[in-house]
């Protein structure tokens, strides 16, 4: 038998990807479904405008956020926390800077029993000055961990070097903020925002006309006037800064480079989305491959190209050993230069090509996966349109225009560079 | 219901197929019975760096990640101390390619010197940012060294030191290959849309030839029972006080393991369980607390892991702890606490079953455990769980003498 002649490779078909239907209720939200699956599961996300861009004070949706499961006006905290688990079914709520997410996820049997104490977990809160006091203290210790890891510091000084203190996204959580937040503005922003009229829903897995009903029924009639209060979403896109924080004694150096660019709606958002892949996006990337696989120098290495609302960002992130972290840092500028100025051959194009349909095929597999899929674009003001685009993109993109797009948003002058870790 | 067809070819190899024709994808998962428990203790650490060394080429083609890829699809794998896990997933017209790479690394390896180099580096890097350059990333580390005196659980897949992984050598390297890595002693699971008749013609094709292997039969020396309460004080540069406490537990095949784990999941399985309940909400001693059971394939661990509210003593931790523990000791769990348990556990079975790689690593895990089937028949097992049962396991395993804890100090602060 000949081993060494690799089985003839097919062409990656499209995704088939279950319709999306929309529901309109009186108040103006949308109910998005999507039906499918094999088994009888069933969940609804609830996606509010409570992202931290509207509050005033650092942690005030976070905590809004964290403390919807600790009591109703109906509800003690322990009776709906029984509830939940009684009937296996799983609550979690979620938030970043534009929204706040709250899922049912349950066996569809259960759905109707439930969706009252889900109502209740985002309406009625009664905020608890005890419970504030806990997730306060919960969420300080968390802060303190992650700022010991140089991962996760290099992380936040990037988005703030990227973004400025002034933009949310690029706004800097320090110690101080856990002393100045109060329950008072928690209870005011979950009055101001959380709305059954500020809201989309998002529906999947198995359910029919039944199921849809129930959530009108509780979420499609309350309607009230939301103003928004003001927030700062203009971006100053600073010029490029090196930015080296010391850490005592750290084995390894956490690295970042990048820059503040565009959102998904650029036209050569998709391009950088291919050109970030073939740098840095798969195992096979140039940037493991000599970083990891050719030198040592890491675990791992990544670039990415990632759309926020209104903005987006280019990114490459490692942690290497201390004692290397310069010659890493030559290696990734070289690759840089290297992306500008040498054409992609066939080969590797028509890899990176196969893996991004392959990647794109597999966001299809199993309606949850199409639902976060869909939810995702959502956010973004987009639907799947834009993936069968990326697909095409992907499919006729050319060598020279990867070279184009490299010269255009690679170069080194564009970069801010971060470096946390012992340095010499 | 997970359904499969099973096989056994004619060198040992086990092979599982399951269908599902909801997928675009299918995938492909070895399990190969070998992990960090079959190490030499001068040489920890070696199965995981193998780990790495299956991607740098094999005897018929030096690489694997770019034929994966072109073929549109992604693998990893990852080692525990019982096994050895490989994996892809891809679009199913191109299922053969990766019987292909997986058969071809089955057979052997390129072994050349610059991978041996170059993952050895890597795997340093791994060690550094995993468990010593991370808060409390030691901790399993001397956790696993103070509850196991003789077992090879003592260490943990990523080595027991840094120079362990600096040591190995080629010799090394290409003896544990012949050793563990066989036909005979591996599974392999293909699911997704797929035929099986066709698949198992294509199984057989690149599986086929591969010769069987002399596999040494497992002899580890098995933990004495503990007798005396142990513990062990640490101090670091961190922010906040923690406790480890294990408690020795049964193998995962034992006929009472699943009333092991349902003890850790009254602990701690979602926000009504009783250490969330008593000590985060409560008493508010501790701001996360967890317990959990390891599910290893000799006698394991139970483990309780918590970090202290600010201002309270690890002693008041410790006591609280206990607290908890005694009850369970003294009154029975009430029907309604353990039907919710049953529930939870049934709901996220469904859960964990959707997905056509999880399908397919719990089938070859099921099957290595003594019979595929398994997948199906715990369920049940979990259901007929009564609370004389958890009664009396509580009083087994919660004893002082049955406990290590690692008290993990936060350096005071000047």
């Amino acid at each position: 038998m000949e081993r060494t002649i690799a089985p003839h490779k097919h062409a990656i078909k499209a995704p088939n990807y279950i319709p999306v239907s929309t529901v309109s209720f009186k108040n103006g939200s949308h109910l998005f479904c999507q039906e499918g699956g094999s088994q009888e599961l069933v969940s609804l996300t609830i996606r509010l405008n409570a992202g931290s861009k509207l509050q005033d004070k650092f942690l005030t949706a976070a905590l809004c956020n964290d403390l919807l499961l600790s009591g109703t006006k109906n509800h003690k905290a322990d009776e709906i926390s029984e509830k939940i688990d009684f009937l296996g079914a799983y609550i979690n709520s979620d938030y970043n800077q534009d929204f706040t997410t709250v899922q049912l996820f349950c066996m569809r049997k259960y759905f109707a029993e439930l969706i009252p104490y889900l109502y209740e977990i985002i309406f009625e809160p009664l905020f608890p000055e005890s419970e504030f006091k806990r997730m306060v203290q919960k969420k300080k210790q968390n802060f303190l961990v992650n700022n010991e890891k140089v991962h996760q510091k290099s992380r936040a000084v990037f988005f703030n070097t990227l973004f400025g203190d002034e933009n949310c996204y690029g706004a800097l959580l320090k110690e101080e903020h856990f002393e100045e937040v109060s329950l008072e503005e928690v209870k005011q922003f979950h009055n101001s925002y959380y709305h059954a009229s500020n809201m989309e829903l998002f529906m999947a897995g198995k359910f029919g006309d039944e199921e849809i009903q129930l959530v009108e029924q509780f979420f499609g009639s309350e309607k009230k006037d939301i103003e928004f209060g003001e927030f700062n979403n203009t971006i100053l896109y600073p010029k490029a800064k090196i930015i080296h924080q010391h850490k005592a004694n750290a084995l390894q150096s956490s690295i970042r480079l990048g820059y503040g660019n565009f959102d998904a709606k650029h036209p050569d958002y998709l391009n950088m989305k291919i050109v970030s892949t073939i740098l840095g996006g798969y195992f096979g990337s140039r940037l493991m491959k000599n970083i990891r696989e050719d030198k040592g120098y890491t675990y791992g290495i990544g670039s990415f190209q990632v759309s926020l609302l209104g903005t987006g960002y280019f990114g490459i992130s490692t942690e290497v050993g201390s004692q290397v972290t310069n010659n890493a840092l030559d290696e990734i500028y070289k690759e840089l230069n290297l992306m500008k100025t040498v054409l992609i051959d066939a080969d590797e194009l028509n890899l990176v090509k196969n893996y991004m349909l392959g990647n794109i095929l597999n966001s299809a597999d199993g309606i949850f996966n199409q639902a976060e899929l869909f939810k995702n674009l959502r956010s973004h003001n987009l639907d799947l349109d834009h993936i069968h685009q990326l697909a095409d993109r992907v499919r006729n993109i050319q060598p020279e225009e990867i070279l184009a797009i490299s010269n255009k948003y690679l170069d080194r002058s564009l970069m801010h560079e971060i470096v946390i870790g012992a340095i010499n | 219901m997970i359904t499969y067809h099973k096989t056994t070819l004619e060198n040992g190899l086990k092979v599982l197929i399951h269908q599902d024709s909801t997928s675009p994808i299918a995938a492909v998962n070895v399990l190969y019975d070998v992990g960090a428990r079959d190490e030499n203790e001068e040489r920890t650490g070696f199965a995981h760096l193998f780990e790495h060394l299956m991607f740098g080429g094999s005897s018929n083609i030096p690489d694997f990640d770019t034929h994966v890829e072109t073929a549109g699809g992604s693998n990893n794998a990852f080692t525990s101390n019982d096994i050895t896990n490989y994996y892809i997933t891809l679009p199913k017209e191109n299922l053969e390619t990766a019987l292909w790479l997986e058969s071809d690394r089955m057979l052997s390896l390129a072994f050349t010197p610059k991978s041996l180099e170059v993952q050895r580096q890597v795997v340093i890097e791994e060690f550094k940012q995993n468990y010593l350059n991370q808060p409390y990333g030691d901790a399993y580390l001397l956790l696993r060294d103070l509850a196991f005196k003789v077992h090879p659980y003592k260490w943990a897949t990523i080595g027991k030191e840094i120079e362990h992984i600096e040591k190995a050598t080629m010799e090394e390297v290409k003896s544990f290959f012949f050793r563990h890595y066989a036909p005979n002693n591996a599974i392999l699971c293909v699911s997704g849309d797929i035929k099986i008749e066709d698949t198992l013609a294509m199984v057989e094709k690149w599986f086929g030839s591969i010769p069987k292997r002399s596999v040494p039969n497992r002899a580890l020396p098995q933990e004495p029972t503990q007798t005396e309460e142990r513990s062990l004080h640490v101090e670091r540069d961190v922010p906040v006080d923690m406790i480890y406490k294990v408690f020795h537990i049964c193998d995962r095949r034992d006929e009472t393991f699943f009333t092991v784990d349902i003890l850790s999941d009254i602990l701690s399985r979602g926000r009504s369980s009783r250490f969330h309940e008593i000590l985060m909400r409560q008493k508010q001693i501790f701001t996360e607390i967890d317990a959990y059971v390891g599910g290893d394939l000799d006698p394991g661990l139970f483990y309780v892991i918590g970090k202290l509210s600010h201002g309270k003593t690890m002693e008041e931790g410790d006591a609280a702890i206990w607290e908890v523990l005694d009850e369970l000791k003294k009154e029975h769990v009430q029907e309604r606490e353990l039907k919710k348990l049953k529930n939870k556990f049934e709901a996220s079975h469904l859960y964990q079953q959707a997905g056509i790689l999880d399908k397919a690593m719990e089938l070859c895990y099921a099957e290595l455990l003594g019979n595929a089937n398994l997948v199906n028949e715990d369920l049940a097992k979990y259901q007929q769980i009564t609370a004389l049962e958890v009664h009396q396991m509580a009083n087994t395993i919660f004893t002082k003498e049955n406990s290590s804890t690692l008290f993990y100090h936060a350096k005071q602060q000047d």
